[in-house]
């Protein structure tokens, strides 16, 4: 039997903060995590191994381009051993530097599965190992959501995590999914040499998205990919010699085709049913969510969950915030989440970011607002760098001018949204952002400009009245 | 399927023999989980118990006064919840995987916690949002000093500074929009006493004449004002003070005087102060002067008054008499250089040479433009006035 004062189960970006918050508040504490690395999906088949590939494919992608600027690479030559050890290298160092600081801390890592035996009690499942806690934190986050329809059995079937391992580069890809992880996953087989086929449910890629921030990417890989069958649903899958053999339903799909390899990329499940939970009487939802309130405390009183498990949107920076909560609430401090917004971002090329609301959600909510669109085309900055299919929304309070969201398609897109979080978190208004200098030439003016839009005060445009509904007026 | 559960006292912290002051439930009541079920006090607080389930109240082991501990038998439930069904395996569908984006945050919060849930947006950033969660304030209850009305850590600490100091506050306030006479007139005097050098000279004046004259009228059912009588008497003192009904030129070089007599009477109107004009005022009679003052503040109360009624007066009365108040000091009305003030008549002891004797005293406050009157000037003006004023058949001259 261990004691402990905070007991954090999963080791994720969420666990793993909520272990180092509690530990650096005083506190004692046991990180359990399933896996032999800790980092969770985020740093093992998520966010880095993803970024790390998504790098190779950009590097690949712009060598191909530079004939536009006079220069000419050979057709690249790939080798795939190299291309998985600089991913896992990337995995390996920061996972390792996670294990540094738990030791530092003094957390107590123990590698099992827990499960919920009471109120105060988990146990490593296959051990005899009964951990006793005063507080604990849910953090086992999410997995693939896996339909049985998907014949996964077949490896030429694959989840994001088994696209990660990139154990070839197929010929014909089929992605089911055209969400933030499909489009990523589209990003790095287009580059290693796939032909890519996506089809997505809805009508739109992305469809939490605004459609026209989506649309420069829309229109880029169009052209590239082979098909991306919107408004198509996947009826039947089954294994042949060939590859596998798919049935769409769809307007533009064919009735069937047959592909090397599928990537499943429909979604993720909260790990809420896995846990036992019930034992210890925490609520959970039908679709295995864990309730809490905004101190990150379930329905029992010293039992918190973070993270993917407790609800949308499942991303590591919303879990990391989640879990500095949930320890300082622990370490008795009056602590409470407020976020005003949780920026999302696919680093698809070129990237999707946004933050606050987006149009459609002012639209159903019936908020009136004002909208400033700026088209990359106008930029000098994207100019130079040979890209202009970009555009940053700003969208504002039509009557207080205050920033309600903000929408960017373009090179950096992930790096620039940040600049318009901090503005809703501070409650800038487009006068703010219009009026504060920004460097030139920057992508980033990009946001000052959909400002200026928004008021009326733009330069770097055709005079406003000329260029009518074009951008928004 | 029904079972019978007992609820005993949970752990209430540091305390043993606690007192119970209230029995909230009796035998045969339905509760539900959460709901208090019984009252105690300890030396430093009193908290209620919540049921831990829901169920039929069958049995009370406790009465008011028991003292009791961690673990006593409270009462026994009988209940017929099972426990909530959970589904072993997760149903997952592609248009079902988005739901909990409501479904958390509902939980009931214990009491002593912070409550986000119910705070409304406040302009205020996000440190200064966690410094009012550590602080136990609701941003809503401030007004925010910083650019656009953001709350400020300084407005933040005030509050808390004002409640500690004062031990409350008045949260309620509510804010209401100046009327449109006030937003100009502000403005204009913002202008006049930033502008012009007020002096004020306040003087007391002897006015049982006049008030024995004022009886004898009322008596013939003539009701008149004491303010006619000033307004009289003052016409009769600027004949002699030219300098007093003029104006100041736009430059402050020039002196423009008047030839004729208007005044202007401040008139309180549920809207704010409003300044009619009365012309040639040395022309008409008091009993003339009693109606058109009567009429005129009618239709200045009830907003009908014209602007050019309002315009071209070479000096001010503000009379405040008829409220109270012993002295106080007016604001000129540029362009004009001087002001009358009048507060309420008092009967004071005047030592008559002899003894003292109860006497009406009209307390008067003239401020002046020091650019254009001298002290000496004001003080010769007020005694001339108060000596009109106090002889009132002086005003026959």
């Amino acid at each position: 039997m261990i004691k402990t004062q905070v007991l954090v189960i999963g080791s994720g970006p969420g666990g793993y903060t909520a272990s180092f918050r509690a530990a650096d508040l005083g506190k004692e504490v046991v990180l359990v995590e399933n896996h032999d690395n800790l980092g969770g999906v985020c740093l093992n088949v998520g966010c880095i191994p993803s970024k790390s590939l998504l790098h190779t494919a950009q590097v690949i992608n712009e060598a191909k381009s530079a004939n536009q600027l006079g220069i000419n690479f050979a057709s690249p030559k790939i080798d795939i051993k190299g291309v998985r050890k600089n991913k896992e290298t990337t995995v390996n160092k920061l996972t390792a530097g996670i294990k540094a600081l738990a030791k530092a801390r003094k957390v107590k890592v123990l590698t099992g599965y827990a499960k919920f035996l009471s109120t105060n009690q988990v146990k490593l499942e296959g051990t005899d190992d009964i951990i006793e806690f005063e507080h604990c934190v849910i953090a086992a986050g999410s997995r693939v959501t896996k339909l049985p329809m998907f014949p996964f059995e077949d490896k030429r079937v694959m989840d994001s995590t088994d696209a990660l391992l990139l154990d070839d580069i197929p010929k014909r890809l089929l992605i089911v999914g055209g969400g933030i992880i499909g489009l990523e996953m589209a990003t790095i087989y287009d580059a290693l040499g796939s032909e890519i086929t996506i089809a997505e449910l809805s009508e739109q890629l992305i469809p939490t998205a605004d459609k026209d921030i989506i649309n420069p990417l829309f229109k880029r890989i169009k052209k590239i990919y082979s098909n991306i069958f919107l408004n198509t649903k996947v009826t039947k899958m089954i294994a042949i010699k060939k590859g596998m053999k798919v049935n769409f339903e769809g307007k533009d799909a064919p009735k069937t085709d047959t592909f090397d390899k599928v990537l499943v990329s429909i979604g993720r499940s909260p790990n809420g049913h896995l846990l036992d939970a019930e034992k210890a009487g925490i609520s959970i939802d039908k679709a295995g969510f864990i309730a809490t309130n905004r101190q990150m405390k379930t329905n029992i009183d010293h039992i918190f969950a973070i993270g993917d498990i407790v609800g949308q949107p499942m991303l590591a920076h919303k879990a990391v915030h989640e879990a500095k909560v949930a320890a300082e609430v622990i370490c008795g401090q009056k602590s409470g989440f407020d976020a005003l917004t949780i920026p999302s971002v696919a680093y698809t090329d070129p990237e999707v970011a946004w933050t606050g609301k987006t149009e459609k959600e002012l639209t159903t909510e019936g908020i009136k607002f004002k909208k400033g669109v700026f088209p990359w085309a106008a930029s000098g900055r994207s100019l130079s760098i040979g890209r202009s299919e970009g555009i940053t929304k700003g969208l504002f309070d039509s009557e207080s001018g205050k920033i309600l969201g903000m929408g960017i398609c373009g090179t950096n897109a992930g790096e620039l949204i940040s600049e318009a979080s901090l503005a809703i978190e501070m409650g800038c208004d487009m006068s703010d952002i219009a009026l504060t200098v920004h460097a030139h030439p920057t992508l980033s003016e990009t946001t000052a400009f959909a400002a200026e839009i928004a008021e009326g005060t733009i330069t770097d445009l055709m005079p406003q009245k000329k260029i009518g509904n074009k951008y928004g007026h | 399927m029904s079972t019978t559960k007992n609820v005993n006292l949970p752990d209430i912290g540091d305390f043993d023999s606690v007192d119970v002051i209230e029995i909230l439930v009796k035998i045969g009541d339905l509760v539900k989980e959460n709901d208090s079920i019984i009252t105690l006090e300890t030396d430093k607080a009193t908290m209620e118990i919540p049921a831990p389930f829901s169920g039929k109240v069958t049995n009370l082991s406790m009465k008011v006064g028991d003292k009791v501990s961690h673990g006593d038998l409270i009462l026994t439930v009988e209940s017929d919840s099972e426990p909530a069904e959970i589904e072993s395996e997760p149903e997952v569908s592609l248009e079902d995987s988005t739901p909990a984006k409501d479904q958390p945050n509902k939980l009931d919060q214990k009491k002593e916690e912070i409550s986000l849930d119910t705070e409304p947006y406040s302009h205020a950033s996000p440190s200064i949002r966690k410094l009012a969660r550590e602080l136990g304030v609701s941003l809503s209850k401030i007004s925010g000093s910083g650019q656009k009305g953001r709350i400020l850590a300084e407005d933040l600490k005030s509050y808390v500074k004002q409640i500690v100091t004062t031990g409350s506050i008045d949260d309620e306030v509510e804010i209401i929009p100046l009327s449109r006479i006030k937003k100009i007139s502000g403005k204009h005097l913002t202008y006049c006493w930033t502008t012009i050098p007020h002096v004020t000279q306040f003087d007391e004046v002897n006015i049982e004449q006049m008030e024995q004259f004022r009886q004898n009228q009322k008596e013939r059912n003539i009701k008149l004002s004491p303010l006619v009588f000033i307004m009289k008497a003052v016409v009769q003192v600027l004949k002699n003070h030219p300098n007093f009904n003029a104006s100041l030129d736009e430059n402050g070089e020039n002196l423009v005087i008047k030839k004729y007599f208007n005044l202007g009477i401040a008139v309180d109107t549920p809207d704010g102060l409003v300044v009619p004009v009365v012309r040639d005022v040395g022309k008409k009679s008091l009993i003339e002067l009693a109606k058109e003052l009567k009429e005129t503040s009618e239709r200045a109360r009830e907003g009908l008054l014209k602007p050019e009624e309002m315009r071209d007066a070479g000096f001010t009365i503000s009379s405040l008499g008829g409220i109270g108040g012993t002295q106080f000091t007016p604001i000129i009305n540029s362009p004009e250089v001087a002001i009358l003030g009048v507060s309420r008549t008092q009967i004071k002891p005047i030592w008559n040479g002899e003894s003292c004797e109860p006497t009406a005293m009209l307390p008067l406050a003239l401020s002046y433009d020091h650019r254009v009157i001298d002290g000496a000037e004001g003080a010769r003006f007020m005694a001339d006035l108060n000596q009109v004023l106090r002889n009132i058949t002086e005003m026959l001259l």
